[in-house]
């Protein structure tokens, strides 16, 4: 529950997706294979998105219609990697994890852009002002539909919610504005980690011993997180998780690299 | 659903909006995995079966909120984002099938 928490606060303090700290945790300090770690953090991802999801749909910062078709590519290329997982050497997924925590150590240590607070955000009397402008393009369809693809691919075998391609794709490639692209991309994130979700559970590859708890941590440290992310000093918490996050990367790398060479 | 959501902000045109109650749905599906979680925690003897139903409330929210939005959007003769809900949730049935069939095994 405790991993759980961890990875509900971080992502919510942070904007982390938890998979980042769930299948490192499970697999270093628990021994849980890779696969069954996938497993829990897709039970986690679900998690994340169904209790932040709920509030941006309360906005209407969700565009379903754009989710609905985008969901489509990325929940293929999600169950053909759930199938596929078995298939594909430790090691190698071990290799691959450290990419992704690599990729959100980076993506920590860019300049915060606040989605509510960027240039979009209306002024004291704009209130439609998201709405004004050009229209968006939601041009490159075939583009986005091939990056969801790949992202549903990278959720599928890693456990982790895809957001990091999903929000660029969205917003650079498709013009989707920023505060729609990463509310459309919390909501898609929940059915991308079903979508594979249910075919690592039917396969049995799924722990509910660790499922449950890790879940309830992630719910609660969500909460807990949107409430203390107001008091914490931010700057100090980014340098410590991106240190924690280089560790780990290490870690995994070196476990990936001895499944691989031995 | 009002016309703007919270703070008064237009995210998006009428058109490409979602029903209010699709986040109510979600909303729902978090709290009751979280009290059957709670109550796993409490009672050990059903913790395996508690701690399956709230994996399953979590894992399914998105199949019903995929049906809902499927159906809610036909309803308002978009027919093509039915389609595409419909499509989804093919997608989504198809893989948990072949799972159960053990494919990937």
């Amino acid at each position: 529950m405790g991993t759980g928490a961890a990875a509900g606060l971080a992502g919510s303090v942070l904007g982390v997706g938890g998979g980042v700290v769930v299948v490192p945790v499970l697999t270093l300090l628990y021994g849980l294979p890779v696969r069954y770690a996938v497993a829990v953090s897709l039970v986690a991802v679900a998690a994340t998105s169904a209790s932040s999801a709920g509030s941006y749909l309360r906005q209407g910062r969700v565009d379903v219609p754009l989710a609905l078709e985008l969901e489509v590519a990325t929940a293929v290329g999600a169950v053909a990697a759930g199938l596929a997982a078995p298939f594909v050497p430790e090691g190698w997924l071990y290799l691959a994890f450290t990419l992704a925590v690599l990729y959100a150590a980076y993506g920590m240590l860019r300049p915060a852009v606040d989605p509510g607070t960027s240039d979009e955000e209306p002024g004291p009397s704009g209130e439609d002002r998201p709405e004004e402008g050009p229209p968006e393009r939601r041009s490159n369809r075939g583009w986005g539909m091939a990056g969801m693809t790949g992202a549903g691919v990278a959720s599928g075998l890693l456990g982790i919610g895809g957001g990091f391609a999903k929000v660029p794709v969205m917003h650079a490639l498709m013009g989707v504005r920023l505060p729609v692209a990463t509310a459309t991309s919390t909501f898609m994130i929940g059915m991308t980690a079903a979508s594979s979700g249910w075919v690592y559970w039917a396969r049995g590859d799924l722990s509910l011993a660790f499922a449950g708890p890790v879940a309830l941590g992630v719910l609660a440290g969500g909460t807990a997180g949107a409430r203390l992310s107001r008091h914490l000093p931010e700057r100090w918490l980014r340098g410590l998780f991106v240190l924690l996050l280089l560790y780990v990367a290490v870690q995994m790398a070196w476990r990936g690299w001895t499944g691989v060479a031995g | 659903m009002s016309a703007t959501g919270d703070g008064g902000i237009r995210w998006l045109p009428e058109e490409r909006r979602a029903p209010g109650w699709l986040g109510v749905t979600l909303r729902a599906a978090t709290r009751l995995a979280g009290a059957v979680f709670l109550l796993a925690l409490a009672w050990p003897a059903g913790r395996e079966l508690l701690d399956g139903a709230g994996s399953a409330v979590l894992l399914g929210a998105p199949f019903v909120v995929t049906i809902l939005a499927g159906l809610a959007y036909a309803r308002r003769g978009r027919r093509r984002v039915a389609l595409m809900a419909g499509a989804l949730l093919l997608v989504l049935v198809v893989g948990a099938w072949l799972g159960t069939r053990g494919i990937g095994v």
